[in-house]
């Protein structure tokens, strides 16, 4: 099956009539659609789910109601329909799927289902298919039961994983459905009705048996467990319909903690964000306390720079004057000193007298000693000025406070800036977390583990009534070869028919596990193969599937690796997809929406290159952060033959366009 | 030359004093070191002088709201200014003390409105 174009109305997001064509070409063969989160990727994968089924689904599997597919922005205009037209061509046979809903003409505003009228048209060739046989025409071509592994939504990806818990019910659920694409229920069916009819042949061998005094005891024993069994199956509807309804309300429990989760987080960051917005403003407070601080003495500081210059004058000035009086004192003591050896010239130790012709050089020192004792003049009182102002200024000291009203400046403008933005960070995450109840999320924790409890409580009940189930059927089975090989028994026609059913059963049970068997082994190899080619760590050596199509990693030495990676679980979810895909009755495009969300690069380049292999044709919804429309791409753009962008328009609004 | 024992600024100068120590000092019931007029008032002279230009005289009456004696104790202003090279010669210094505090603090408030902070970077420049 090859898509061709679709053509979307009003469909969630999309406003108005929006055509996308599939790429035909044999090897460019990838159509790449950009879109960021919430634009409307996985609305795309509804509306082409939609055309062919006429439903679309969101988490865990629930279908969309109707009102909710009606674009809103349409809705609010007044039109209130919506419709998808699918063309595609399989077999050498051109298809046109038509399908719309409109809101029925009495009703003034749709809240349910009911309130839209749905119309679904076919064309084979260009001839109109008449309205019973459309919809068996559609799952001849694209059953179905395959559209899980063609239209797939890569944030499905983590219930795969569920595969490789035995006994999970959510790997129940995809086990059923990865058969469904098999071809397994064909076999189920068949024994399931032969099960039908040997359980009617039983009855009526029973009643044959009445008639039979020998046979009489076996009869009402047969009875008995019939009616045992009919209250069991009651039972079993009973508590299977009401697993379903505390699943659904744990789903949708879950659904909402997921989202809470998210504000948990949020409000763990605002709190660190109030303890750093609190550290900031006390150091603000701190600082600006410094600053009125340095500032009350800031005017010392500048004086002091200013008056340092002046300062170092007046003492040069002053030294210098008191160097003149010390010489003058120097002197005058000189001269005093000479002059008493002129006037008295007997040595006071020796007794002798200066000799005459000694004395004139005295009298010629003393001479030049007083001429330059005259030269130097000082007044003292201006040296005791200049102490004065000396004094004075040295009251004048700094303490660097420019420097540090500066430094502290600097530092302050940081904080500021550091505030502003802890607060505008704690604004934005106040008005993500506003409207949310954090009680509410206490309450609902508390209601999941009650509604988990109830759960296990009823596994354990079904388990029980399956056992019995089983018993029960086995002890029919006894009683009924019982019968079939008593005299009164044997050769009857009922007998017969009951030996021919029970053995005709058993076939179909060892055909479903010898299929089951080798679907799973064909999986397993084809899931390998990919694996081999997607992964990046060449120490695997495959991959190893069980009994619910959960694949292992194998290592060189035959291990099952216990951890893996988020990258590792996508990966080989990719694998399985692939092993289905190529295993499945019917293979389709592959319409793959976030293929590539928890990849690394290189595993990333590894599944885009891996991916035109995978289906005639590819079409990847994609973000931006998982395919770079520069880098990425060129590893494979020889293979993409179709780019389209999804564009906002509104937070409802969405269009597609065609990009180069 | 008699110095006069109060100075202080005109009235439009004196408002902005307030007004400066309004915006600078914590609000009001915050515990915190409060600035007052003396600290900015002396910081506007002391700037002045380092600037070393002429301050021109009063554009009104001056208030005379702060007494000499508690504005100078030590006379370290009167010291400074004494040695200023553009102290005008006819001039008691202590009115020339009067004319760089109404000049700075009036520059003061024209650098607070604009920017909404003193210009630090500028006064204390090394």
């Amino acid at each position: 099956m090859k898509l061709k174009e679709l053509t979307i109305n009003n469909f969630m997001p999309y406003k108005g009539e929006q055509r996308v064509s599939f790429p035909q070409h044999e090897t460019q063969n990838v159509m790449l659609l950009f879109g960021d989160n919430m634009r409307g990727k996985t609305s795309f994968l509804n509306a082409m789910r939609w055309g062919f089924y006429g439903n679309a689904v969101g988490r865990h599997l629930r279908v969309i109601p109707r009102i909710n597919l009606v674009n809103i922005e349409a809705a609010t205009d007044g039109d209130w329909s919506m419709s998808i037209v699918l063309k595609f061509s399989e077999a050498g046979k051109e298809f046109e799927i038509r399908r719309r809903i409109e809101k029925k003409s009495h009703v003034s505003q749709p809240k349910q289902d009911a309130d839209f009228e749905e119309s679904v048209g076919l064309r084979v060739n260009g001839k109109a298919i008449s309205g019973d046989a459309i919809e068996n025409q559609i799952n001849q071509v694209v059953p179905e039961e395959i559209s899980r592994f063609f239209l797939f939504d890569g944030e499905l990806l983590q219930e795969y994983e569920n595969l490789l818990i035995e006994e999970s019910e959510q790997g129940d659920k995809i086990k059923e459905r990865i058969e469904q694409a098999l071809g397994v229920p064909a076999l189920i069916h068949g024994r399931d009705e032969f099960s039908n009819l040997l359980k009617d042949a039983r009855r009526i061998q029973a009643k044959d048996a009445k008639k039979n005094t020998e046979l009489k005891r076996f009869a009402e024993q047969q009875n008995q467990l019939e009616i045992r069994l009919t209250s069991l199956k009651n039972d079993l509807e009973d508590l299977l319909a009401q697993r379903m309804v505390i699943e659904k309300q744990v789903d949708d429990i879950d659904d909402e903690l997921k989202n809470t989760e998210a504000v948990q987080r949020k409000k763990i960051e605002l709190e660190r964000l109030s303890a750093e917005r609190k550290a900031a403003e006390d150091q603000i407070f701190n600082l600006n306390n410094s600053q009125r601080e340095l500032l009350r003495t800031a005017w010392l500081d500048v004086l002091h720079k200013n008056m340092s210059p002046m300062l170092e004058l007046i003492k040069t000035k002053r030294d210098n004057l008191q160097a003149v009086a010390e010489t003058k004192a120097v002197l005058n003591s000189k001269i005093k000193i000479l002059q008493k050896s002129i006037d008295d010239p007997t040595c006071a130790t020796c007794k002798q007298s200066i000799p005459q012709e000694n004395i004139q050089p005295i009298r010629d020192e003393i001479s030049r000693l007083r001429a330059e004792e005259e030269l130097s003049i000082y007044d003292p009182s201006e040296i005791r000025v200049l102490n004065s102002k000396i004094d004075r200024l040295s009251v004048i000291r700094s303490a660097e406070e420019g420097r540090r009203l500066r430094q502290n400046e600097s530092s302050l403008q940081k904080l500021q800036v550091s505030l502003i933005r802890i607060e505008s960070k704690e604004d934005e995450l106040q008005e993500e977390i506003k409207g949310f109840d954090t009680d509410r999320i206490i309450r609902q924790r508390n209601k999941r583990d009650s509604l988990k409890a109830q759960q296990t409580r009823l596994n354990r009940d079904i388990d029980e009534i399956k056992a019995s189930c089983d018993k029960n059927n086995k002890e029919q089975d006894h009683i009924a070869t019982l019968i079939s090989k008593s005299t009164g028994g044997l050769g009857q026609k009922s007998s017969i028919r009951v030996t021919m059913y029970q053995e005709l059963e058993a076939i179909f049970a060892t055909g479903i596990d010898r299929l089951r068997d080798g679907l799973r082994g064909e999986v397993e190899r084809f899931a390998t193969a990919a694996f081999a080619a997607l992964t990046t760590e060449y120490s695997y050596s495959g991959l190893q599937i069980n009994s619910n199509y959960g694949l292992s990693i194998i290592d060189q030495a035959g291990r099952v690796l216990k951890e893996r990676s988020a990258g590792a679980e996508q990966i080989v979810a990719l694998s399985l997809i692939d092993g289905l895909n190529r295993t499945a009755r019917k293979a389709g495009p592959i319409v793959m929406d976030t293929p590539l969300g928890r990849l690394d690069p290189k595993h990333r380049n590894n599944v885009l290159k891996y991916l035109p292999k995978m289906a005639d044709q590819v079409v990847l919804l994609v973000h931006e952060g998982e395919i770079d429309p520069d880098r990425d791409i060129q590893n494979f753009a020889a293979r993409i033959g179709a780019r389209y962008q999804i564009e906002r328009i509104s937070a409802t609004e969405s269009r597609i366009v065609k990009s180069d | 030359m008699d110095e006069p024992t109060r100075i202080g600024l005109t009235a439009e100068a004196g408002a902005q004093l307030e007004d400066l120590l309004d915006e600078l000092n914590p609000n009001k019931g915050i515990e915190g070191i409060k600035l007052i007029k003396f600290d900015l008032y002396r910081l506007a002279v002391a700037l002045g002088l380092k600037k070393s230009e002429v301050a021109p005289p009063l554009a009104g009456n001056s208030t005379s709201s702060l007494r000499v004696s508690e504005l100078d104790p030590d006379g370290v202003l009167y010291l400074a200014a004494e040695q200023s090279e553009v102290l005008p010669a006819d001039a008691p210094v202590y009115g020339f003390i009067e004319r760089l505090a109404e000049a700075g603090v009036r520059e003061f408030y024209a650098f607070y409105q604009t920017t909404g902070q003193l210009p630090f970077d500028q006064y204390f420049d090394e």
